[in-house]
């Protein structure tokens, strides 16, 4: 079967995909599942790509595709794979055990979300929507944007994050 | 934006890895393998629903029943119990006549009873001076009317009591042996009068039903510029009154199994006690009223079989049974359940049962998800091995080879999560696939993520949209059979 790639399909995903892998790798906890969740969702716009570009927002489209993927994801169980914080793919020199503890850390804080509330705070605080726009995403009212919002910070700070997000005000006061 | 979703906002930008993002030719084999995998379901669902309708062709003309063992909802012992009926509850009825049947009309006397000072109120320049009446007969009396009062004070002229008061009677009439009623003697403290005339300390009440009984004041009386007296009154009616239903006394148990199955009757027992030491009549049957919230939501009233107990005796406790239908789409988890007579100061009783999922056999459209989705992940999900279909060579009209057997249960997301080893999950219906066979997953990823593989594969889909929410592959056990399984495909 011969699948004829859309126009402009290359670029967008050169340009866009990087941030979508890390915005996934919040969501999924690993590279691996980062990278099949932002393919998946890409193969699913690529198929209405025509569509979407005309609509002038394929970032958002994909977006939207991916959280409602990621929502209903199934939650695979991988033979020899269990998610744990492993040692990033090309760490930089200058502190790769400080960036290796803290990507353990979050990893684990969001891990201990539900995912709807996982996907609200990375929306939220990485992809910097705003509710409007997390709430559009999602598919669900504002209010639900900021009832799981509000839960998700109050378990983090009360969890595994509660360390670092204390050093990191610190940092800050200083 | 906060200065707290600041540092979270940077806390997240630090630890997610940088990324050199997706390949697109990645991309590009997906959506190539999207392609050939929905065209191959589309031959294979096909040729399933032949094979479907086939068996169900077998079990009906063997005669045997198709259905799996079904695990009736537990039992209580019902040994002994009034049998339920089910007619529709009529209500409250009230007690056709009071408790003792007796009308009281004798007025009480001053030989009926005592009478001592109580508090002092006053209002604008009004005081009254309450006179309780403490009744002291044998048998109840009424209470009503205006007194004849006079203040006297030795050496001065009696002075006799308007009647009327700005200090309104509040109780009942009917004085029954010990209560207390009261009457107020009122004075005012405000007047054009020159100057007070000197304090009265007697009061002498003479009671409509006759004699007078007196009492001292000891601080005085003004009566300078009026004296009045209030209505009497009986005792205060925010003394509560015994109920004056005898069904009132009863008081309830219920007796219930711990678990029922959603779609299954809830049989249970009322164990309704006479705790007095006189027998109460069913005569005037009750209704009564089953509550259920939690999970379910029903309000249904019934009359209690009363026909075969006429009463129940001094300290006796007669057990009824009690059904309750809960319905079939009733979620899993708590159901608390509230019996009440049907009338004021009810007596009521409480208990919780745990709803289980429907059990029984999967509806058509469950059987025809179940195998839709079994389909489209075996042939996703190729013999280790081997690897999925890339082109359309998919000229089996049938189930891939690598599948043995396929299986399907109705339950819970809750209850779905031991059969693919993890937790969680919330009261959603869904259906738990069970495939055995020969399969393996491909992942994505780095190196050292080989194929995943194993022969029970498990998926777990929403029974009513169909969307997979979880899947588990196991190398030979599963965490869990599925119990009571329907068979929905074997080799």
């Amino acid at each position: 079967v011969k699948v004829d790639e859309p126009e402009g399909f290359r670029d967008f995903v050169a340009a866009r995909s990087p941030a979508l892998v890390r915005s996934a790798w919040l969501l999924t906890g690993n590279e691996a599942s980062a990278q099949d969740l932002v393919q998946t969702a890409l193969a699913k716009t690529w198929e209405r790509w025509a569509r979407v570009i005309r609509q002038e927002a394929p970032e958002a489209y994909v977006r939207t595709v991916m959280m409602s993927t990621y929502l209903t994801w199934r939650r695979r169980r991988w033979h020899g794979e269990l998610p744990v914080a492993t040692m990033p793919d090309g760490a930089e020199a200058h502190d790769a055990f400080a960036d290796a503890d803290l990507r353990a850390s979050v990893a684990a804080a969001l891990r201990a979300l539900p995912r709807r509330q996982r996907a609200v705070v990375v929306l939220r605080y990485f992809d910097d929507l705003t509710e409007v726009q997390a709430a559009a995403t999602l598919g669900c009212s504002v209010g639900t944007v900021k009832s799981q919002s509000a839960k998700a910070l109050a378990k983090l700070r009360a969890g595994e994050l509660a360390g670092v997000w204390r050093e990191e005000v610190t940092r800050d006061a200083h | 934006v906060t200065r707290t979703d600041e540092h979270l906002s940077r806390l997240l930008h630090a630890a997610a890895p940088p990324s050199d993002g997706v390949d697109v030719d990645d991309v590009e084999s997906r959506v190539r393998r999207r392609r050939t995998v929905r065209e191959s379901v589309v031959a294979v669902a096909t040729s399933l629903a032949t094979i479907a309708i086939v068996v169900v062709a077998v079990n009906l003309g063997t005669g045997s029943t198709p259905t799996p063992p079904v695990a009736p909802s537990p039992t209580i012992d019902l040994t002994g119990t009034v049998p339920w009926v089910g007619t529709p509850g009529s209500g409250y009825q009230t007690p056709t006549k009071v408790p003792d049947g007796t009308v009281v009309t004798r007025p009480c006397t001053a030989a009926d009873l005592t009478a001592t000072l109580g508090g002092v109120d006053g209002a604008s320049g009004h005081l009254v001076h309450w006179v309780e009446l403490t009744s002291t007969a044998a048998t109840a009396c009424l209470l009503e009317g205006y007194p004849q009062v006079t203040a006297t004070e030795p050496g001065l002229p009696d002075v006799a009591a308007a009647q009327g008061s700005y200090f309104p009677a509040t109780g009942v009439p009917t004085m029954r042996p010990g209560e207390k009623g009261h009457v107020g003697v009122q004075t005012d403290t405000a007047c054009t009068a020159p100057s007070p005339p000197p304090p009265y300390h007697h009061v002498a009440i003479t009671l409509p039903g006759g004699g007078t009984v007196s009492v001292d004041v000891p601080d005085g009386l003004d009566t300078g510029c009026s004296l009045s007296v209030s209505e009497l009154s009986g005792p205060a009616p925010t003394t509560p009154a015994p109920s004056a239903d005898p069904l009132a006394s009863l008081q309830v148990a219920l007796d219930a199994p711990a678990t029922v199955a959603a779609g299954d009757t809830l049989v249970y027992v009322a164990r309704v006690s006479n705790p007095t030491g006189e027998a109460i009549s069913l005569d005037r049957c009750p209704s009564y009223v089953q509550r259920a919230s939690g999970v379910a939501d029903l309000k249904e009233d019934y009359e209690l079989n009363c026909g075969p107990v006429g009463q129940i005796a001094a300290h006796a406790t007669v057990r009824f049974e009690m059904r309750l239908a809960v319905p079939a789409d009733a979620l899993s988890g708590e159901l608390d359940l509230t019996w009440s007579l049907a009338m004021p100061d009810a007596p009521t009783a409480k208990t919780a049962v745990t709803v289980s999922p429907a059990h029984g056999e999967l509806t058509a459209e469950q059987r025809a998800l179940a195998l839709r989705t079994a389909t489209t992940e075996a042939w996703s999900s190729p013999p280790s091995g081997s690897v999925a279909p890339t082109s359309g060579a998919n000229d089996q009209a049938a189930w891939p080879s690598n599948v043995d057997q396929v299986s399907a249960i109705l339950t819970t997301h809750a209850d779905a999560m031991q059969y693919v080893g993890a937790t969680g999950g919330d009261t959603t219906p869904v259906l738990v696939i069970r495939l055995v066979g020969d399969f393996s997953w491909v992942t994505t990823g780095p190196p050292g993520h080989g194929p995943a593989t194993g022969n029970v594969m498990t998926i777990v889909i929403d029974a009513h949209t169909g969307a997979i929410t979880d899947t588990g592959l196991e190398p030979q056990d599963p965490p869990r059979p599925l119990p009571d399984a329907t068979v929905l495909f074997t080799r």
